[in-house]
């Protein structure tokens, strides 16, 4: 917020503290492994999970289990995005339309939807359809909500642009609502991604026959712990790379100048 | 300097385009007690640089909205060339906005070539000419930034760009520079306001800044409010270019006294 | 010739009179929505075994409330777990959010830390908290404590950030020391986004609560609704969620009407 030392030990400081950190998470693994004060029942040795990753990464089982995962979150939203910006576009076409129903829209979003999976398992059966749909329901009403709202909530000033600058209905939905709605819809559509993300893997674990979250979920039960730790970290990896790409590929060009 | 240009077509056009309006009344509330203006009459010809003055509320705005198209009349008309104007038509009247209202989620270009293309422009055509204009005002190498990343007076630059595209035969300009600071605004304005001339483009400016209406004008057109009426049009015929010197003769201090006058609220109910 | 302005683009309409139409179109659809649910159950459109329908869950609400205890066990369980959870994320998340938001060089080193807990599916570390925190109660008030507090945080740090510097340059051009300009600008500044995060802790508590019952516990709402559509007794699970629903949606808006009056002063400042 405001500078308050110089740049150079400021560095110095903020590196520490962050080699610091990690010490401590590391350092007091190796502490607890070393001293046996955590049962490695709980928390096996670090070096044994590393060296699980690795091995499981050799095998052709887990790409598999990951193929699954990432289709699962994909698939889930992809569906969810398509319904989401098809249902917002055209509830916002009307006033009241969209204050009928921003408010259901905002109710499902903030209704705790996992308790709802175990439904999912009886009507979907326990292969992939379960986890796409439970995914794309999830994902579904904050992409509806931001695309309702960004294109309700147009400022008037930009629409009288459009008719001082003659745009025809067609124009004004083209050039001018979906870009003041843009990062609106696109923040939501970020949000569709990490609640479809959070969707399959709970969905996985909870009930499932295949995919990342089933295999941690088995070795878990199994007492297979390094194993559970292993799957873990994979899947840590994998998602954090597949939110990033995703951020990526829905970040507004233009957003970075609003800081 | 900016690039110099050829005169617009405009100029060279045979016959000068008039803009008339004719007794005109406008009420915002069919039930309200005062029309918005009320038996306005001007008539503004191709070339005319055209400053319109009053005090707040007088209603200057709305006439230029519905110089523009922007508004329709509840009584008299505007008519361009005889032929009256129904709605906006940015080849005919374009506008330059007081907050700019650039479109953040598109590059300068982009903006800019926006009224071409929703006028059927091919898009190739409507940037080069876009890229044409944006040479005119002095922001070529601005382009292919966003609009959030120029300053104010470089943003209203943008705006003026993105209106003369359109070659209007008149620029309806509301308050263009007001958001503008002190410095900024008298440079920004005397820069464009003497290309706009040069260019001889028509302009009709609304301006709250007694220098500015008298330095820019061919014409001041003073309103008074409730209701909102023309009071006096004042021909100011210092040659062009005008140089800053003109701010320090009698004749500006007069012209100025004048105006100072005429917009002074007068009622409590006008200084609302 | 009188003619009615053109409009311009200005949405025209009375906002109250359009909230209290959307009001009322809005309860019919829920009503609407019920009653075809019941329709299709009972022309066997849709299975009853699976889906329920309406007027068998008002039935199994009954029931449950009447004979069962495990209803009011489970509903006291979750409520306990909860406000646990909730505390544990405000002792947390709060100091965090402040350390983070007033210290430049705490923030540089962690921030990026607690957005990308943030980001990621906490779900995938539901096995590791079983194992540190066993079947019982621990997993649910740890999964929901942390789910809580990464919102906070967010939240307060959002809600410093809100401030406008020139009240601090106001505060400070007064002689405010920094416990004065705490206690008289950041805390009454970032109040309202406080509020706000308060809530989504609240609410992701409640979810990460429901989700480490379903997951393995053996009490509260989530692990009875589990055990309910495993036997297929739809009906009583379909209670448990509805309550959970109309829970969430009240104290939310409770909570906005609350965020409202907070925020108050904020629209007069700005006009």
């Amino acid at each position: 917020m405001r500078p308050s030392t110089s740049a150079g030990p400021r560095r110095t400081i903020v590196w520490s503290l962050r080699i610091l950190f990690v010490v401590v998470v590391f350092g007091g693994w190796i502490l607890a492994n070393a001293t046996g004060s955590i049962s490695p029942i709980i928390l096996p040795q670090l070096g044994a999970v590393l060296s699980e990753s690795i091995e499981l990464l050799r095998e052709s089982e887990v790409w598999a289990a990951a193929g699954i995962t990432v289709f699962e979150m994909i698939a889930g939203f992809g569906i969810a995005a398509v319904a989401g910006l098809l249902v917002g576009f055209v509830l916002s076409r009307k006033p009241l339309r969209s204050a009928i129903f921003e408010k259901l829209l905002a109710w499902g979003y903030i209704f705790p939807i996992s308790l709802v999976y175990p439904l999912f398992l009886i009507w979907a059966g326990v292969g992939l359809p379960s986890k796409i749909l439970f995914a794309a329901a999830s994902a579904f009403f904050p992409i509806a909500y931001n695309t309702m709202k960004g294109l309700s909530a147009v400022p008037v000033r930009y629409l009288k642009v459009g008719q001082a600058f003659g745009a025809s209905a067609q124009a004004t939905d083209w050039h001018i609502r979906a870009g003041a709605s843009r990062p609106m819809i696109l923040s939501g559509l970020r949000l569709g991604v990490s609640m479809a993300t959070v969707s399959v893997v709970l969905a996985e674990m909870l009930g499932a026959n295949a995919g990342l979250g089933f295999m941690a979920q088995q070795a878990s039960s199994q007492f297979q712990i390094p194993k559970a730790y292993a799957v873990v970290l994979i899947l840590v990896v994998i998602t954090s790379l597949l939110l990033w790409l995703m951020e990526t590929l829905l970040r507004d060009p233009n957003e970075k100048l609003k800081k | 300097m900016l690039p110099n240009r050829t005169v617009r077509e405009t100029k060279e056009t045979k016959m000068i385009s008039h803009l008339n309006v004719e007794n005109l009344e406008i009420r915002y509330n069919v039930n309200a007690a005062e029309p918005a203006i009320t038996g306005v009459n001007l008539e503004i010809k191709q070339g005319e640089f055209v400053t319109v003055i009053g005090p707040s509320g007088c209603g200057k705005s709305t006439l230029l909205h519905a110089m523009g198209g922007m508004l329709s009349p509840s009584s008299g008309g505007i008519y361009l060339d005889g032929i009256e104007m129904a709605r906006p038509d940015p080849r005919q009247a374009a506008f330059v906005f007081q907050d700019y209202s650039l479109f953040p989620w598109k590059k300068v270009v982009d903006n800019v070539a926006m009224g071409l293309r929703f006028a059927g422009e091919d898009k190739k055509v409507a940037l080069e000419k876009a890229r044409a204009e944006l040479g005119f005002v002095g922001l070529a190498d601005k382009a292919d930034k966003y609009p959030g990343e120029l300053s104010g007076g470089m943003q209203q630059r943008v705006a003026v760009a993105r209106a003369l595209a359109l070659k209007p035969k008149f620029l309806l300009m509301d308050e263009p520079f007001g958001a503008l600071d002190e410095q900024t605004r008298r440079s920004l304005g005397q820069e464009l306001t003497q290309i706009l001339h040069d260019a001889g483009q028509s302009v009709v400016l609304i301006t709250h800044s007694l220098e500015e209406a008298i330095f820019w004008a061919d014409r001041i057109v003073v309103m008074k409010a409730g209701p909102g009426e023309i009071s006096k049009e004042i021909v100011v015929d210092e040659p062009w270019p005008r140089s800053l010197e003109f701010m320090t003769t009698a004749r500006f201090d007069d012209l100025r006294a004048e105006l100072f006058h005429r917009i002074q609220p007068t009622t409590a109910s006008e200084a609302k | 010739m009188v003619k009615a302005p053109r409009k311009l683009p200005a949405a025209r309409l009375d906002p109250s009179a359009l909230a209290r139409k959307a009001a009322l179109y809005r309860t019919l659809l829920v009503i609407g929505f019920f009653v075809l649910w019941e329709v299709l159950a009972n022309i066997g459109a849709i299975d009853e075994r699976s889906a329920s329908k309406p007027t068998a869950i008002l039935a199994a609400f009954g029931e449950m409330f009447a004979g069962n205890t495990d209803t009011y066990q489970a509903l006291s369980d979750t409520l306990y777990v909860l406000v646990i959870a909730f505390i544990i994320a405000v002792a947390i998340g709060m100091p965090l959010g402040l350390a983070l938001a007033l210290n430049a060089t705490i923030r540089e080193a962690y921030m990026s830390i607690v957005i990308y807990l943030l980001g990621i599916p906490k779900t995938i570390f539901l096995p590791l908290f079983v194992l540190f925190f066993g079947l019982g109660n621990g997993s649910a008030i740890a999964f929901g404590a942390v789910l809580g507090f990464l919102q906070i945080t967010v939240n307060v740090v959002a809600g410093v950030d809100s401030i406008e510097p020139r009240f601090f340059r106001v505060a400070s051009a007064f002689g405010g020391s920094k416990w004065h300009s705490f206690v008289h600008v950041i805390l009454p500044g970032a109040a309202p986004a406080i509020f706000a995060g308060l809530w989504h802790g609240v609410r992701n508590a409640f979810i990460g609560v429901l989700i480490a019952q379903m997951f393995v516990s053996n009490i509260g709402i989530g692990y009875l609704v589990k055990v309910y559509t495993n036997n297929f007794n739809i009906d009583s699970a379909m209670v448990l969620i509805i309550i959970s629903a109309v829970a969430v949606i009240l104290l939310g808006t409770l909570w906005e009407l609350g965020e409202a009056r907070l925020t108050k002063w904020k629209s007069t400042v700005r006009s």
